[in-house]
């Protein structure tokens, strides 16, 4: 049996949190989620990851942008330091449209950027091309073996 | 010279030699002035001004330090909004789609207003923000082929405008114009969009760009056979976030032509309409001419 590929959704909102699980839930892609609530959490998740009958290396990081205390930006910088999550694709999701922060964001190694709609039903169309384009199209050698 | 009191002054001296027969000077007649006041005075239009020099540019670098302090609060104001809009906006439409057979006719119809009004709000804020980035990267004015920057506008909308049985013409040449890229661009991309937009359901939309000289001005006329503009509202509509239309009737947020005229007059030029009710409007763009054209232009008009 086949492990099903793992979504990381870091979120601090709750509500957002939310939404996003509601989007990945609507998407035809199997998967598995995890949410972290904050940075802190997410690397926590990543560190735990690697030992014997630890948990599943997300196969896809959605990343939020603006959180309190350690922010997406900073969190993508730490998750391409750890040789796990090195080549993990991370979507940062945001909804700022300024240049500056995408730079920000691509210059930390984000793999692709989401600017969060304010109609959910567009949100859930972008998130299914999303997840069809990170786990089908360009699924890592070992996840697509894998799935 | 040093005056009767001891303080010292300034003189003007002024002389003329009285010479004798034989020429030699004997001695001098003239009148020394005591032109204190007037050096004193001197100076001290000399510190005003200067002073008013310092004043104008301590001014001018704290109304751009204010300016820039109003873009970030405009920037993290939309993005601040736009987070809680979407929770309004998605668990409405879960609930409005999710929920629809828990809910009654009456529901759903007020779930759909809740879309529907977050929906509006959100271009609002997007187009604030677009309006408030209208220029926020410097303007950065070089010869520019007008041509250029209007066709490649047209040919995004000729597929709108051909299914609604218009057309589009564009007066060739056009001459080059000293401006900046983006902001050209976007100044004809709004002026042919709202040409389309507002159209008559009556007719064929026909839009046209057409350019004359004005010595060292180029003023481009766009103008369409669409609703047009009654004169009270002339003015109005170059204003931020103003409409004349009910949203079901010409949807918009009332943006487009604030943003014309703030590229407009950041680009040195200058933005005016003349329209007629139903018979349709043209909006003048005075804009600079490149330095080369103006010298290669023939002369003869």
């Amino acid at each position: 049996m086949s492990p099903t590929p793992l979504v990381l959704v870091v979120d601090d909102n709750h509500l957002d949190a939310e939404l996003a699980i509601d989007a990945l839930s609507r998407c035809k892609v199997a998967h598995a989620v995890h949410v972290a609530r904050g940075g802190r959490e997410a690397l926590e998740y990543i560190s735990g990851c690697g030992r014997a009958g630890a948990q599943t290396l997300p196969s896809l990081v959605l990343l939020d942008v603006k959180m309190p205390l350690l922010d997406g930006v900073e969190v993508l910088r730490r998750l391409r330091q750890d040789r796990r999550s090195k080549h993990v694709p991370v979507v940062m999701l945001t909804s700022s449209r300024e240049e500056r922060d995408l730079e920000r964001c691509y210059d930390a190694g984000a793999n692709s950027y989401l600017v969060k709609p304010v109609s959910h039903e567009e949100f859930v169309r972008t998130t299914a091309r999303v997840l069809e384009y990170w786990l089908v199209l360009n699924a890592a050698p070992c996840a697509s073996a894998a799935g | 010279m040093a005056t009767r009191s001891g303080r010292y002054a300034w003189f003007r001296s002024r002389g003329q030699a009285v010479r004798d027969a034989d020429g030699r000077a004997v001695r001098m007649v003239g009148a020394l002035t005591d032109i204190s006041l007037l050096k004193e005075n001197e100076q001290r239009i000399r510190e005003l001004n200067e002073d008013l020099e310092r004043r104008v540019e301590e001014r001018a670098r704290e109304l751009r330090l204010v300016n820039e302090e109003l873009r970030h609060f405009i920037h993290s104001l939309s993005h601040d909004l736009r987070s809680p809009l979407r929770a309004v906006s998605g668990y409405a439409q879960m609930l409005a789609s999710r929920k629809a057979s828990q809910l009654d006719d009456e529901a759903l119809r007020w779930a759909g207003h809740i879309v529907d009004g977050s929906a509006r709000m959100g271009h609002l804020i997007d187009d604030l923000l677009a309006y408030s980035r209208v220029g926020a990267k410097g303007v950065d004015p070089r010869p520019v082929e007008l041509e250029g920057v209007v066709a490649a506008v047209a040919r995004d909308l000729a597929p709108h405008v051909g299914a609604a049985g218009g057309r589009i013409e564009i007066e060739s040449p056009l001459p080059v114009v000293s401006a900046d890229p983006t902001l050209l661009t976007q100044v004809f991309a709004n002026l042919l969009e709202n040409a389309f937009h507002y159209r008559r359901r009556d007719v064929p939309v026909a839009i046209g760009v057409t350019c004359e000289l004005d010595g060292d001005r180029a003023r481009v006329a766009v103008s369409d056979n669409g609703i047009g503009i009654e004169r009270e509202h002339q003015e109005r509509i170059f204003q931020v976030f103003e409409r004349l239309h009910a949203q079901d009737e010409y949807p918009g947020t009332g943006m487009g032509l604030a943003i014309v005229r703030k590229a407009v007059h950041l680009l040195g030029g200058d933005v005016t309409v003349e329209s007629r009710p139903h018979e349709g409007s043209t909006f003048y763009v005075t804009l600079p001419l490149a330095r080369e054209a103006v010298l290669a232009r023939p002369e003869t008009t």
